[in-house]
């Protein structure tokens, strides 16, 4: 009844721990518990952009799972402050891949509703990409 | 000034129009249904025309001359009966004013006719110009009738196309908007069936509850393309409920102000309502004739604005023994309105009937009206 992504056995997450924010609940409960089951500490989920980024200045974030359309304001302010912060972003969302900022277009997107193989992987490619953070001075 | 419409129908009238004319008059040329045809044209003619700003097409005479000999009621006379014929409305729109030709050159030209195109936007159309001095030839003249009916035409295909384009914009985006909507509605039900399959104990229990889920969701859905561009009213969300459960009149009562939710919203509270109704049902207040529901709401400007609203079963008596497991309806309410709209809920089940209670900040995701002071 519910895509099982429980077939890639090899596939793990443990450790990383990853930012969901995504404004609807079942969305996001779903990402959640996705991620949780194979190994993913979640710091959220978080419903829209100011909670969001709460979270991004208060917590060690490994990669964060964004929709793009948070209840009417975009996510792109959140996904620089990730950037600035050397941490990769996925963008899940039901929006055309035009309207990804040109600093963007590199960031893998994944189309609502998401295929959580395809979200587990990219979490897991992300996670590794994870660089140093930027640091001013 | 260009056409990318050759099939529109005016265009075609257009084109023929100055054919005849270019033809009439010896002019070989290839034309295009725009009001730089009818320069083109013009100046084929041995007429100058310059386009003066979008709308106008500006034609004067450019060789020396006299323009007494145009001043005459005659010439004037001859242009407006030829402009009418052609069944265009003509005026004068202002007596002279300065233009400028192509070749750098400004002259001050005295307005002969014009021909206005959009009532709606204002002065639109085609303006004749003499320069003082100059004298058209009768050829120029009898041209220039034509010139008007056809330049016309050029101006109102371009007005059209110019409505065409905005309007299939506006379908564009319309399009966008309801692909949106389509899929927000979809990842919805997709959530309902992950969750009821979670919380169904049989595949039939989970085919009843997801049948009555989506077509709790459909209701609003209808209630939201009534009006397009405002949500649903709140009272009428809760009346819908109830009376697709078939619940009679005298059960229930409902007071508030009228209040109408932002789409998303109404959604989730559309599947509130459902899930309370269905455990009224099942084991509340409509269980038995003499139990009665309760649903009211205000509205609250302080500390901030809230709408509190609360649904009260009474005059029912619930065994201890109910099961108090959580469902899809309690996840609803203790999750999902606390999580995507900040509501504030509490959810009891007493021995007289279950209390739910939401408070709803007011704001742009819950309300349609938001922007405005809340009475």
């Amino acid at each position: 009844m519910r895509p099982n992504p429980k077939g890639d056995n090899q596939l793990s997450l443990a450790g990383l721990r990853v930012l969901v924010v995504e404004d609807d609940y079942f969305i996001a409960e779903e990402i959640c518990s996705t991620l949780r089951e194979h190994g993913a500490q979640i710091v959220g989920p978080a419903p829209d952009v100011e909670h969001g980024l709460q979270l991004v200045k208060s917590r060690e974030i490994d990669c964060a799972v964004l929709d793009i359309n948070l209840q009417g304001d975009l996510a792109f302010g959140l996904a620089q402050e990730l950037r600035q912060r050397g941490t990769p972003a996925i963008f899940a969302t039901g929006y055309d891949v035009s309207v990804l900022p040109g600093e963007f277009s590199g960031y893998i997107r994944l189309e609502k509703p998401v295929n959580l193989r395809a979200l587990l992987q990219a979490v897991q490619s992300a996670g590794a990409r994870r660089q140093p953070a930027l640091q001013e001075s | 000034m260009t056409s990318d419409s050759p099939e529109f129908d005016l265009s075609r009238r257009l084109n023929s129009g100055l054919k005849r004319i270019a033809s009439a008059h010896g002019v070989d040329a290839v034309l295009h249904a725009t009001a730089t045809a009818a320069q083109e044209l013009a100046n084929a003619a041995g007429l100058c025309a310059v386009p003066n700003h979008q709308t106008h097409c500006v034609i004067s005479i450019p060789e020396r001359g006299t323009v007494s000999t145009l001043n005459g009621g005659s010439a004037l006379q001859r242009l407006i009966t030829g402009a009418v014929a052609a069944g265009e409305a003509i005026m004068q729109h202002r007596p002279s004013m300065e233009v400028e030709l192509p070749s750098g050159q400004r002259l001050r030209a005295e307005t002969l006719l014009t021909v206005p195109v959009g009532a709606d936007s204002g002065y639109l159309g085609l303006a004749f110009f003499w320069r003082d001095g100059l004298t058209p030839t009768s050829a120029q003249l009898t041209l220039l009738p034509g010139l008007a009916w056809t330049s016309c035409l050029a101006l109102r295909a371009q007005q059209h196309e110019r409505q065409l384009r905005e309007s299939r914009l506006e379908q564009q985006s319309q399009l966008a908007e309801i692909e949106h909507r389509a899929r927000n509605v979809l990842a919805t039900v997709r959530s309902i069936i992950r969750r009821s399959g979670q919380t169904s104990d049989s595949s039939e229990d989970l085919a009843s509850h997801l049948e009555a889920r989506i077509s709790a969701l459909a209701r609003t859905q209808g209630a939201m393309n009534v009006d397009r561009h405002s949500g649903p009213e709140l009272e009428d969300l809760i009346r819908a409920e109830l009376s697709a459960n078939a619940v009679r009149d005298n059960q229930f009562s409902i007071a508030g102000p009228s209040w109408r939710l932002a789409r998303r919203a109404a959604e989730t509270i559309a599947l509130t309502l459902h899930e309370l109704t269905t455990n009224a049902l099942k084991f509340g207040a409509f269980t038995v004739p003499e139990g009665r529901l309760a649903v009211s709401w205000n509205i609250d400007t302080a500390p901030a604005p809230t709408l509190r609203w609360s649904w009260v079963e009474s005059n029912v008596h619930i065994p201890q023994t109910q099961s108090r497991r959580r469902g899809f309806g309690s996840e609803l309410i203790e999750r999902v309105l606390p999580y995507e709209l900040g509501a504030v809920t509490r959810y009891t089940l007493n021995d007289g009937g279950a209390q739910c209670e939401i408070h709803l900040p007011i704001n742009e995701r819950t309300s349609v009206h938001a922007d405005r002071t809340p009475l």
